[in-house]
């Protein structure tokens, strides 16, 4: 489980979390919504210590952040990280050569699943393209927790029916999940929990499907709620 | 192993450039700097216990190159400061009592129970008008490892620029410096000063000698002896000359020789013979001798004078085996009774030892180096007794 | 150590095209300009003694033989040399940069590897020493290649053989090759300091962005004030000697180094901001 409690963090003059709390659960996704500037690419940051927090704590199944936890927990941003001057093929034995946790035959079977040639440099590749290779390094890790923001941001429709059925399969399965994006109509059905973020702040943590049947509301329908009403 | 090849293959090369580099420069540094005397005549026995403090001028870099019957070494330099041999010594010996320390030869005293050091007075223009300066003597008692330390004003009030000392002695616990004051406009004055070590009072201050500079002539006072002898000397050699102030190379009008005994501090009159003062190439002096030297297209033309007894000895002459390119004196020095001549012979340095006394050539050799690639010039600063090992 | 060492790889690597191109350039530079200085020297020498109706000895005592520093005084080595510099100084600063600008940020691949994060920095370090010895390793072969060079070039009487100990007593060449060990160890350690104090300083940047130049301007002058501690003590007092002071700044630094390192690591485990 991940734990955030309590968190806040200042940039510049804004404030931009304010005393956030959640928690994600393993074998769940959970789903950050928000505007742009709400916070939610800042808190997955702070997760993964990428970005300094003022107070607060974020544990990791009970345990402060620590370079072991890289073995544990990945993030998959909506930028490259890695060289562009590498082939697929180089990126994923660089990925193979620092993490224990690498599967490469999950790599091969993506690689296939979304149809792209290892030897392409990875700067020549279409935006879709990329977004994919960024999402493969990711899920061929074997991690316990995977991070992903705005997977579908500047995706194609049918690219974007690839990479949600994703979700469905084995590769998410036992997996925590935590995913931000706009495009809630792609994935409402797919999401265990929703966090719905506000200028900084948790506005609604709550189950989906407890929602649905409890109160007869959608995803949708809680944030016309919360942000609107 | 092979996606390191880039890291291995720059590591690789570096590693075996500079280990190969050094190992020629070291091996350079064996070899070029090789010197070894090649015996024309005498005694090789004369050279046996010596090194030689030599001066190297290799190309545009200058080197101190000690030299030695068996070896050469090189004297390490950093950034072109060296500490001359004899200090290092002294360093080596008793560091704490050198620290901070100036290294001018001339403010040591050494001697068997002690190490005196002066340190140099304040420059006249820190000292305000109407102040005067003090003598700050260091002492270090070599047998019990301990320092004292004390101050004397000085009793003149002459206005100065400079004040340095041409020579420190110690005889019967006084203790005898010569100081030297120069004023703003070049002019000097020369004092013995004498201070009581057991009392640390100051005795006298005698003046000895005035060299005034005028729009014709200039006076200088200069002192001959041996820059690297920390011990006690007999006596004190110096000249007063005048120049010409008119004329462009400020030739010499007179030179008036004299030398102070240190024990009696009686000062003696030295008549050069007649023309030799426009002669003098080289000036040492050894104990009781003075000996001054000149080379011509001939040889080298040898002249002493014993001080205690008041006289010269015959001239020496020394013809040369092969003709002189040069005619100056390449460089002389002497050490404990023997004179060390070096003159340069066609494209080879001759060293010539003689005995002060006696006269007699006691070695002639050629001191050579074969590897050298490029003209070089070598010329004696110093003569050492190697410690017997 | 592992994961140090692919981090090295991973550096060298991405360098390793521009850093084959600059040692090009050198070796093109410095070859031109041996074969244009020794040309030059021949056909004036040449020409000279013809006008002035000299012979080769007469030419040599008045205008010199042709020896190795005619090319190290020349503006072909010289500025080579400047150039090399001036690129792996900008590397410096661009090692840690380019792995934020970009389209691609590695500097996120890098901070999320399993290994302590101070490893990436060393590892910066190392591979910015290995490229500078690695020129300087070059510039000795490259210096034998000139002589070769020129020895054909220049004829016979005309041209000076020089130890090799003389020609590494040349301006530029003592700096980079010190003779006396105390005095290489003591530039090498001064130059790694002063990359590991600029790293350091880069990071103070990257975690705080404009307060984090001025922290890093501050954080300069404390190093420097740290190097520089014996040579004021020796300034007020002078208690020590000349190769004391050399192994006491030395040391000094490696202090200075310490500490950057000290606060890289911090900055990177908590502070950094990608």
């Amino acid at each position: 489980m991940i734990e955030v409690k309590n968190v806040s963090k200042k940039y510049k003059r804004k404030q931009v979390l304010k005393d956030m709390s959640f928690t994600a659960e393993k074998g769940q996704i959970t789903c950050l919504i928000g505007i742009n500037g709400a916070g939610k690419t800042t808190i997955m940051k702070s997760i993964m210590a990428l970005t300094p927090i003022d107070r607060g704590e974020i544990l990791i199944d009970g345990k402060k952040i620590s370079k072991d936890a890289y073995e544990k927990i990945t993030y998959i941003p909506d930028r490259l990280t890695m060289s562009p001057n590498y082939t697929i093929a180089q990126s994923f034995e660089f990925m193979a050569d620092f993490y224990k946790v690498w599967n490469e035959q999950r790599a091969t079977e993506l690689l296939a699943f979304f149809q792209l040639d290892p030897n392409d440099k990875i700067s020549s590749l279409s935006k879709g393209n990329t977004a994919k290779v960024n999402l493969l390094l990711g899920l061929a890790l074997d991690v316990d927790y995977i991070l992903m923001d705005e997977p579908f941001s500047g995706i194609d429709i049918f690219s974007r029916e690839q990479i949600a059925n994703v979700f469905t399969s084995h590769l998410i399965e036992n997996r925590g999940v935590i995913i931000t994006t706009h495009e809630i109509n792609d994935i409402e059905h797919l999401i265990d929990k929703a966090v719905l973020i506000g200028d900084g702040r948790v506005l609604r943590e709550m189950n989906v499907e407890e929602m649905r049947e409890t109160e007869g509301k959608s995803v949708v329908d809680v944030m016309r709620e919360v942000y609107v009403g | 192993m092979k996606k390191y090849w880039q890291l291995l293959l720059i590591a690789g090369i570096i590693v075996v450039t500079f280990t190969v580099h050094y190992i020629q420069v070291a091996n350079a540094k064996g070899k070029d700097y090789d010197f070894t005397f090649e015996k024309i005549s005498g005694d090789d026995k004369y050279i046996d216990s010596l090194m030689f403090k030599t001066s190297l001028q290799y190309g545009m870099v200058y080197n101190s190159l000690l030299i030695s019957k068996d070896e050469s070494s090189l004297i390490e330099t950093v950034h072109n400061r060296e500490i001359p041999l004899m200090f290092q010594k002294l360093i080596d010996e008793h560091k704490n009592f050198m620290r901070g320390k100036a290294l001018i030869a001339n403010n040591y005293f050494e001697d068997d129970t002690k190490l005196i050091y002066m340190k140099e007075p304040e420059e006249g223009w820190k000292v305000k008008a109407g102040d005067t300066y003090s003598y700050e003597v260091d002492i270090l008692d070599k047998v019990k490892d301990e320092k004292t330390s004390f101050s004397i004003k000085s009793q003149l009030n002459n206005r100065y620029n400079w004040v340095f000392y041409s020579d420190i002695t110690v005889v019967n616990n006084e203790l005898k410096l010569i100081v030297k004051q120069v004023d703003n406009d070049g002019s000097e004055k020369m004092y013995q000063v004498i201070i009581d070590l057991k009392k640390q009072q100051l005795l006298s201050e005698t003046l000895l000698e005035e060299a005034a500079i005028d729009e014709a002539t200039r006076t200088s006072i200069e002192a001959y002896n041996s820059y690297s002898n920390l011990g006690h000397e007999k006596y004190h050699v110096y000249s007063i000359s005048s120049f010409d102030m008119k004329s462009p190379e400020l030739n010499l009008i007179s030179s008036q020789f004299r030398a102070i005994n240190m024990e009696t501090n009686e000062i003696i009159d030295i008549q050069l013979p007649d023309g030799l003062e426009q002669k003098l190439q080289s000036i040492e002096v050894d104990d009781n001798y003075l000996v001054i030297a000149y080379s011509t297209k001939e040889g080298i033309v040898i002249y002493r004078y014993n001080i205690g007894q008041q006289r010269w000895l015959e001239p020496i002459t020394a013809s040369n085996t092969e003709k002189v390119l040069n005619p100056d004196l390449n460089s002389t020095t002497s050490l404990n009774g023997k004179l060390y001549v070096m003159t340069e012979v066609n494209n080879d340095f001759v060293l010539k030892i003689f005995d002060i006394q006696q006269g007699a050539l006691l070695y002639e050799g050629k001191v050579i180096n074969k590897n050298m690639k490029q003209k070089y010039y070598i010329h004696i600063t110093d003569v050492y007794e190697l410690e017997s090992k | 150590m592992n994961h140090y060492i692919k981090l090295v790889n991973f550096e060298v690597k991405r360098f390793s095209k521009l850093y084959l191109s600059l040692i090009i350039a050198v070796v093109a530079a410095q070859i031109i300009g041996a074969i244009v200085t020794s040309s030059f020297y021949v056909s004036n020498a040449e020409t000279t003694m013809v006008r002035d109706q000299m012979t080769v000895s007469d030419y040599i005592l008045t205008y010199g033989a042709y020896s190795l520093q005619n090319f190290l005084f020349s503006e072909y080595f010289f500025l080579s040399v400047i150039f090399a510099a001036a690129l792996l100084m900008i590397y410096v600063f661009f090692i840690w940069y380019r792995d934020w600008l970009g389209k691609s940020s590695v500097i996120y691949r890098l901070l999320m590897l399993p290994t302590a994060r101070r490893n990436v920095y060393f590892a910066k370090l190392t591979t910015i020493l290995l490229f500078v010895f690695g020129l300087t390793a070059m510039q000795i072969i490259l210096l034998e290649v000139v002589n070769q060079i020129t020895q054909r070039i220049v004829p016979d009487q005309l041209w000076m053989d020089e130890s090799i100990i003389y020609i590494y007593s040349t301006e530029l060449l003592d700096l980079l090759y010190p003779q006396s060990p105390l005095l290489f160890v003591f530039y090498y350690v001064i130059g790694i300091t002063a990359v590991a104090v600029i790293f350091t300083s880069i990071l103070f940047e990257r975690s705080y962005h404009l307060k984090g130049i001025f922290l890093a301007f501050i954080y300069c002058v404390i190093s420097v004030g740290i190097v520089m501690v014996p040579v004021i003590v020796q300034i007020i007092t002078n208690y020590f000697y000349t190769n004391e002071i050399y192994l006491l700044v030395t040391g000094f630094s490696v202090l200075t180094t310490a500490l950057a390192i000290y606060l890289a690591d911090y900055l990177l485990k908590r502070k950094i901001n990608v």
